[in-house]
């Protein structure tokens, strides 16, 4: 009888025990803050009469497509030193021209004032018939420096930029920049939208939209339910979401809307019509 | 207060309730006077050959019972839908134990992992009688398992060995048991084996095929004169089980269910017996189409539940006044995948969480009175509250919800009530009236709150779940009237279930479904009510000396204002055998049909089903041989070999033709 009570009550004790961690939420920590570069990998370094320049990006190599690149100087005996990036400019030097393609301006680090950074948008990889070239001005002491170097651009598995002329014959480009993890379910979408200029460099475009719907060709061409159209956030930045009901190969189709609600280029999926004639493709 | 009860009892008569079916022979006139239904299947050692066939699935047996239709998706492991509701509305234990299916296309109902040889009686509440079921909206089916007692020293067993030719089902099952002053112990062993079956006119059903093991023990030791405890144990495998009604198989279906209780029973006073378990089981399904020659894309699907519980059951009687009271708790997970194998080798497979990793914890206080109220009359009543929570243990499954859901919280906490009131009287032991009243809650299930996807092949909808639904809610009374005379009995009964926020698929418009060739998605959602009525009508003659003339009629109905017509809710049936017995020897010609079923709802892939009647015969006899005993059947199913489908065949896929079986069953 006794051993009895005592295993019946010991299980009531733990039942309501396990009902009650159960409802505790977890404390989610706040991860501390370590240097910047811990996270990233060193892509090349380019060196000058004076300093190295070390260049890393997450992956530690650059794709076709969007990177977040970061640098950081240091002088000939190793040490790092503070800099003040002033500009910087990708070209592609194919046989015939050249061109660059859409960059951002540097920044600062916010914890970290010796590391600057900035995205390149590679709108094509190195290869035979040209080969990527970065060119970094910044001033150390007010003494403008000048750092260059051939950098190698590897091609993306998969489509992450598309180049296309619109209805109103203007040549834009267009890259996928979030989600760069894709995830099973909702993820902030983000691409960068730019127009092409006669000189072959690029100009962010604003106020247009973006149209997305993703599918999978894989699976009978579904989509998903509740994506968010991309909204221009200025300098050529435009978020929406996308949902990812499943992993796997997924096409982002995309139709590019003006300010005047004139689609300019892709077309709406239908039975008829299985994909856009600019899209992304996402593979997780 | 008792008064008041006997009124509301009485207000309710004719509306409705639980039918009976027993499956013991005519002879045993036993008047089922509380609304629970028992359904012996193997009483005791003593043999009750008198069975029509011994050896039909635990769901050819359960389809015989008049508040329960078997929907069915092809030979094996069909859905027991209690007062036309399905799986998700009522709790199906075993033992008291629960027990959650593993798949998500509902292929495994918990009856499925059991064997008719190990169990003794199937226990039916309609309603919310039930000490361990816990709360439901159509009531409880706990099956018991078969088992010795303490007593002489004995070593007994059974043989068993069937065929049937329609599918050339094998069966063959064993079992052993042992008595002693401090122990008993039992043994069984069951397998099956079936091709396809053949519809009538021969024409083979295509992926009916199945094969089943299934071994089951059971150990009581007595520790003193007022204590004992129990261990069981069982485990069962079913293999390349064709689904015909649906696009996937399952190659695999795994169960092991075992527990230990203890059992204290003091022979003074008012304490009568303390019953505690703890209890495991986990389930492994395997879902596949790997067997279907053309599918548009591979897929598996395997699904796991694996719950652990307890129950402590303390009852007592004093002279007027019977109670119970019962706590019990019970912690399951619920997995299920889907892998889709891509079709283009330069692309990933496919995957996702159709149960996205769920907890559910529950805990259930229960206590009941039954008061005496005269020698003829007794009123019972009982209550119980419960908690009910989900976790959604997994972030992928959490963001797989999110896409619908993109605020819905990981944890979800629930109160479930329940209450219930009984009224019993009889004359002379003659005329019986019952009536019951009774009101319970319901938790939407895993696949209602977290279901991602799941395609239902009936109405080619893909399904989502729905984690911000409210408990649905059931308002049930029901009645029963019997006349029991020597040579005939008469019976009718009937209930009434009113549900509010009746949870059901509605179709969300403009949603591209997942699944290739489905027409669109639902989600889960609750209409403001339905009502579902059933009515039945039993009766029994001996019309001369050993010839039986025993007739069930039954009828169901449901519906709702917001979409018509219940789904799967079953038309007139009828059952009505002559049987002849005369010592060892029994032959009995039945006949079942069912009027066309005209009340189907077409937006749930329903389609009208034309009325049939079928002819059956068997035949047995059983010879004894001091302690031992050799019990033969023979019969035939559907005489007439005619092809027909019923309201209950998922996408009226057609039942067996003729079939012969074969029973031969050797106690010693």
């Amino acid at each position: 009888m006794k051993l009895n009570k005592l295993i019946q009550y010991s299980f009531i004790a733990l039942l309501s025990a396990l009902s009650f961690i159960s409802c505790k939420k977890d404390d989610i920590e706040e991860p501390v803050k370590k240097n910047i570069l811990d996270q990233l990998k060193l892509v090349t370094t380019f060196k000058n009469e004076s300093d190295n320049i070390e260049i890393y990006t997450k992956s530690g190599k650059f794709t076709q497509g969007y990177n977040d690149v970061y640098f950081q100087v240091k002088n000939s005996s190793g040490e790092v030193i503070a800099h003040e990036a002033q500009s910087w400019m990708p070209m592609m030097k194919m046989t015939m021209k050249s061109h660059s393609c859409p960059f951002s301006e540097i920044t600062k680090v916010a914890d970290n004032p010796m590391v600057s950074s900035g995205f390149i948008i590679f709108n094509m990889a190195s290869d035979d018939m040209g080969s990527w070239k970065l060119t970094i001005n910044y001033t150390v002491d007010d003494v403008e420096k000048v750092a260059e170097g051939e950098i190698s651009v590897q091609a993306s598995a998969r489509r992450v930029t598309q180049g296309f002329k619109g209805s109103d014959s203007i040549q834009y480009f267009i890259a996928l920049i979030e989600p760069s993890i894709p995830k099973e379910g909702p993820n902030v979408m983000k691409a960068g939208l730019y127009k092409m200029e006669a000189d072959h460099t690029f100009s962010p475009i604003g106020n247009y939209k973006v149209l997305i719907d993703p599918r999978m060709p894989g699976m009978g061409n579904h989509s998903s339910p509740n994506n968010e159209d991309l909204i221009s956030q200025g300098k050529g930045i435009y978020n929406g979401k996308v949902n990812f009901s499943m992993t796997g190969y997924w096409k982002i189709n995309l139709q590019v809307e003006n300010e005047s609600g004139v689609i300019l280029k892709g077309e709406a999926i239908t039975e008829e019509t299985e994909s856009s004639s600019i899209f992304f493709e996402v593979e997780f | 207060m008792y008064r008041l009860l006997i009124i509301i009892a009485l207000l309710y008569p004719f509306i409705g309730n639980a039918q009976v079916y027993s499956d013991t022979t005519s002879n045993d006139r036993l008047p089922s006077y509380d609304l629970e239904e028992v359904i012996v299947i193997a009483p005791t050692k003593t043999v009750s050959d008198k069975t029509e066939k011994p050896l039909s699935s635990i769901d050819e047996y359960l389809s015989k019972n008049s508040s329960i239709n078997m929907v069915r998706k092809g030979g094996y492991a069909w859905e027991p839908y209690i007062n036309g509701m399905a799986t998700e509305r009522s709790a199906i234990t075993i033992d008291g134990m629960q027990i959650y299916s593993a798949c998500t296309d509902k292929m495994d109902p918990v009856t499925s992992y059991v064997e008719i040889a190990n169990l003794s009686t199937i226990n039916i509440n309609s309603g919310h009688a039930s000490a361990t079921g816990g709360s439901t909206i159509a009531g409880t089916m706990d099956l018991k398992k078969k088992k010795s007692s303490f007593g002489t020293k004995e070593l007994s067993g059974t043989t068993y060995l069937g065929l049937e030719t329609n599918n050339l089902q094998k069966i063959l099952g064993t079992s052993l048991s042992f008595s002693h002053p401090k122990l008993f112990m039992d043994i069984d062993f069951t397998f099956r084996d079936a091709n396809n079956y053949k519809a009538g006119g021969r024409k083979e059903v295509n992926y009916s095929q199945f094969t089943k093991y299934n071994v089951s023990s059971i150990i009581g030791y007595k520790i003193n004169k007022d204590q004992h405890i129990e261990a069981s144990l069982i485990y069962d495998h079913a293999v390349d089980v064709g689904y015909p009604a649906l696009p996937m198989d399952v190659s695999s279906a795994k169960a092991f269910i075992g527990s230990m209780e203890h059992f204290y029973h003091p022979c003074h006073g008012q304490l009568k017996s303390i019953q505690s378990k703890i209890y495991y089981n986990n389930i492994t399904h395997i879902m596949d189409d790997s067997k279907r020659p053309d599918v548009p894309i591979r897929m598996d699907m395997p699904g796991w539940s694996k719950t652990g519980g307890f129950y402590t059951i303390i009852s007592g009687a004093s002279k007027k006044n019977s109670w119970k009271t019962t706590l019990s708790g019970h912690q399951n997970n619920s997995l299920a995948e889907m892998t889709m194998y891509s079709n283009d080798a330069n692309q990933k497979d496919m995957f996702m969480l159709t149960w996205p990793d769920v907890n559910t914890r529950y805990l259930d206080a229960f206590g009941e009175n039954v008061i005496q109220l005269s020698e003829k009359a007794k009123l019972t009543f009982n209550g119980g509250l419960a908690v009910h929570h989900n976790k959604i243990i997994s972030d992928f499954g959490l963001n797989s919800i999110r896409i619908f859901y993109p605020e819905v919280e990981s944890t979800k906490t629930r109160f479930l009530k329940r209450f219930y009131t009984a009224f019993n009287i009889h004359k002379d032991h003659q005329l019986f009236y019952t009536a019951h009243l009774s009101y319970g809650e319901r938790a939407p299930s895993v696949s209602e709150a977290y279901g991602f996807y799941l395609f239902n092949s009936m109405d080619k909808y893909d399904y989502v779940g729905n984690p911000n639904m409210k408990n649905e809610k059931s308002l049930s009374a029901s009645t029963s009237i019997q006349l029991i005379k020597n040579r005939y009995s008469f019976k009718v009964s009937g209930s009434y279930f009113f549900i509010n926020d009746y949870i059901i698929g509605q179709i969300i418009d403009n949603l591209s479904s997942m699944t290739i060739g489905a027409s669109g998605v639902k989600q889960y959602e609750q209409i403001k009510n339905a009502h579902i009525a059933n009515v039945t009508l039993d009766t029994k003659f001996e019309i001369i000396d050993n010839l039986y003339w025993n007739t069930m009629l039954s009828y169901r109905r449901g519906r709702s204002n917001d979409i018509g017509d219940l789904p799967l809710i079953q038309p007139f049936s009828f059952y009505s055998e002559l049987s002849y017995n005369f010592k060892s020897f029994n032959a009995v010609v039945s006949t079942n049909g069912a009027t066309k079923l005209s009340n189907y709802n077409a937006n749930f892939g329903e389609t009208a089903v034309p009325a049939y009647a079928l002819i059956n015969l068997s035949l047995s006899q059983s010879f004894k041989f001091k302690e031992k005993s050799l019990a033969l059947k023979a019969g035939v199913e559907n005489l007439l070999d005619k092809e027909y489908t019923t309201f209950s065949d998922w996408n009226r896929i057609p039942r067996m033709g003729r079939n012969f079986f074969f029973n031969l069953v050797w106690r010693y």
